[in-house]
């Protein structure tokens, strides 16, 4: 550390490190375009200057290609740099269309904030402004403006040092300069829409939400992609705005949310479609189809239903199967209804879903987001076990929740017919699908957004998801239906109400997650115990643990 | 929205480099230099030389020699104004716009380019014989107006001599060495 003074305060700031990331980690805010913290140091915007004592004198410095060293004196607000730094903006926005008002962009533009910020409302220049190509799509996922950049070079650089593909480059010169792909190379990379976000302007804007919604009507909430076995740290941005209620808790996309130790800055393409899951293929309110037909049916008469079949058959013949894709606070307390409030001992949390694509830069072949988590709170019975007691009648209630197996079963059809002899399918989801389809009672669950709950990545980073929005539609929360089911049966789970008692509850009764408390988990997430490099220096085994093959491949 | 992708900019037709060029480039231009990186400008220079100018495949050639991505050597090709994406005429026609020459009238050779040729400034005849451009100071100011017609000057000129020249490039009683 070194001690440094900035605007008059003493501080201290890792010696070596960016001067403008040290300002901003300081809560002093310093204007910039080209520098971002996960991408190499360029300096080509000249916004952040500051002002720095040097032995010559006083100098203006960018303090992005700046490395903070010991005693260094440093001036963010003085009238030279304010002017400099006006200077620097007039001419960024010298060819700028200044189009706010039919820009997508608008509301998280940084040079429209600046430009606000230094009011250029009149420009000085009056000769034409260079026009360039405007709305190239430049990718399946991208569409580019050449007239909105400013040629920062993030796009440039994040496809030549995160992807590697570099389809991208600054072609021409001087003011005719202008973002390209090479003729006839899309920008097709499988974390292309980054480059959206890093665009600091409208220049590059997603072809999946440009135009969709003024991001002002937005509420982010802090998530975790389900996607794979990663758990990108995300941001999922719903409707909220009072005067139009018929778009309440739609959801519009998901973006990256910084986390250096499991996503940096960064996440892929197919990811951020599953926003998606919020508002299509719902399903909106309970279903029986019993004896007499497929009808929709209350709440309570759903519940009731399952509850008679449930006691009909036995606690013997019933069984249980959730999957790595429910939080551990929706398997914990889905185990402790099948068990307790049940009595029976046939619980699997296997998953049929086949391992995907995986790079070393994101995604994971094990597309379920919290395979460990699970492990952690198993053994768990095998989804065979159950179908084979399915098939030799013992099974006759076979209760589900967020598992597709139907849909995901190598043999779909031998599958169907083994449960041919099960007199009841209960399943709990919030999309239809071919398990939801085969059901007998389904109850609607909450899609992702409206659920609250930890995960357990890959690295065995366990990450809270907050809920965006409430069960939408006629749908419950997966706590509040597993209560009442237990309550109904007589056995109600006490003191489990919400995820964060239901948490205290894991965090007392699973080793792995011994004492980890919600603070600890705080934003960015915090290591199971025995992961993470600390405890990958310290015992190597359990890094190797962490390496295991998750419960869901079987 | 446009068809970015379609709309390259650059003729894709059969690229084929002889044996000459390529291996000039491989053994004599590639070695010059401790980074093959280096090498992008010599070795477009040798593919125009030979082709008279830089299609889509011949820049994938050229990004495939010195191990650059495709993006990079496009970024380079377009910083520069004497690399051609389409093929030029027999005669490029370059006329200085510069101090010397704008003082001696070049406007008006200028305008009779352009009047005998009937085209504009960046564009080449039907025939494929002229293509008219207008480029800065050629340092031939004793010339001034002048123009370049591929590598030789010639000044100082007035419209009839340009209409002169013309005709000599048309008809061969004028030399001059082919186009780079």
């Amino acid at each position: 550390m070194a001690k440094i003074k900035v605007d008059g305060k003493e501080m201290e700031a890792p010696a070596g490190a960016s001067l403008l990331q040290a300002l901003l980690d300081r809560g002093i805010f310093v204007p910039h375009f080209c520098y971002h913290p996960d991408l190499p140091v360029d300096g080509n915007c000249r916004q952040c200057l500051v002002e720095l004592e040097t032995p010559k004198g006083v100098a203006g410095v960018i303090s992005c290609a700046t490395r903070v060293a010991e005693g260094m004196v440093v001036r963010t607000q003085t009238p030279t740099m304010e002017k400099a730094r006006r200077g620097v903006l007039e001419f960024l926005l010298v060819n700028h269309p200044v189009d706010c008002p039919v820009c997508d962009q608008a509301g998280e533009c940084r040079l429209q904030q600046y430009y606000m910020t230094y009011g250029f409302h009149q420009s000085r220049v009056t000769v034409e402004k260079v026009h360039k190509n405007k709305t190239l799509r430049i990718g399946p996922r991208v569409i580019l403006d050449q007239e909105r950049c400013v040629l920062c070079s993030r796009c440039v650089r994040f496809t030549r040092h995160v992807t590697k593909t570099s389809e991208l480059a600054i072609g021409g010169r001087g003011d005719h300069s202008f973002i390209t792909t090479f003729p006839g190379q899309p920008l097709a990379n499988k974390y292309s829409v980054c480059t959206v976000d890093v665009c600091p302007v409208g220049a590059l804007t997603d072809l999946d939400f440009r135009f969709q919604c003024r991001v002002w009507f937005l509420k982010p909430t802090d998530t975790i992609c389900h996607g794979c076995a990663r758990g990108c740290n995300a941001v999922l941005d719903t409707y909220s705005h009072t005067t139009m209620d018929g778009l309440q808790g739609t959801a519009y996309r998901l973006r990256p949310r910084r986390n250096p130790e499991v996503n940096k800055s960064w996440m892929c393409d197919e990811g951020r479609l599953l926003y998606r899951e919020v508002n299509e293929n719902r399903l909106r309110e309970p279903e029986l189809r019993l004896e007499g037909g497929a009808r929709p049916a209350a709440w309570e008469e759903a519940l009731d239903s399952v509850v008679e079949k449930v006691k009909a058959a036995g606690p013997a013949a019933v069984a249980g199967l959730c999957s790595p894709d429910g939080t551990n606070e929706d398997l914990f307390l889905f185990r402790k209804l099948m068990v307790e409030s049940v009595g029976t001992e046939l619980v699997s949390a296997e998953s049929w879903r086949q391992p995907g694509y995986e790079d070393d830069i994101l995604l994971r072949a094990d597309k379920h987001p919290n395979s460990l988590g699970a492990q952690f709170l198993g053994p768990w019975k095998g989804l065979q076990e159950i179908l084979s007691g399915i098939e030799s009648g013992r099974v006759q209630v076979l209760i589900v929740l967020h598992n597709d197996f139907l849909g995901m079963a190598g043999d779909g059809p031998a599958v169907r017919a083994k449960l041919n002899t099960l007199k009841t399918l209960v399943v709990l989801d919030s999309r239809r699908n071919p398990t939801v389809d085969a059901a007998h009672v389904v109850l609607p669950t909450g899609s992702f957004a409206e659920r609250e709950g930890t995960y357990v990545n890959f690295q065995g980073r366990v990450q809270r998801a907050a809920r965006a929005v409430l069960p939408r539609w006629g749908a419950k929360s997966e706590t509040e239906i597993l209560r009442g089911l237990a309550e109904k049966l007589g056995r109600p789970l006490e003191g489990l109400s919400n995820a964060m008692r239901i948490w205290e509850h894991l965090a007392s009764s699973v080793p792995a997650l011994a004492g980890i408390t919600y603070q600890e988990i705080g934003k960015m997430g915090c290591w199971a115990r025995g992961y993470g490099p600390a405890a990958a220096t310290a015992a190597p085994a359990a890094a190797a643990a962490a390496q295991t093959k998750p419960v869901a491949s079987s | 929205m446009a068809g970015w992708l379609e709309s390259s900019g650059s003729i894709d037709m059969a690229f084929e480099l002889s044996e000459k060029t390529d291996k000039r480039i491989r053994e004599e231009i590639l070695p010059r230099y401790p980074f093959k990186k280096s090498a992008i400008l010599p070795v477009l220079w040798a593919i125009q030389e030979e082709k008279g100018h830089l299609c889509r495949e011949a820049l994938l050639y050229a990004a495939q020699v010195v191990e650059q991505p495709p993006a990079h050597v496009y970024s380079v090709l377009t910083f520069y104004t004497m690399f051609f994406q389409q093929p030029i005429g027999r005669f490029h026609l370059q006329v200085c716009k510069t101090a010397s020459c704008e003082i001696m009238g070049c406007r008006q050779i200028t305008d009779r380019l352009r009047q005998r040729l009937g085209i504009d400034v960046g564009q080449t005849t039907a025939d494929g014989l002229f293509t008219l451009s207008q480029v800065e100071c050629l340092a031939a100011c004793e010339l001034a107006p002048m123009i370049q017609v591929n590598e030789d000057y010639y000044g100082p000129l007035t419209p009839e001599k340009v209409d002169e020249l013309l005709e000599d490039l048309k008809s061969g009683r004028q030399q001059v060495k082919p186009c780079l």
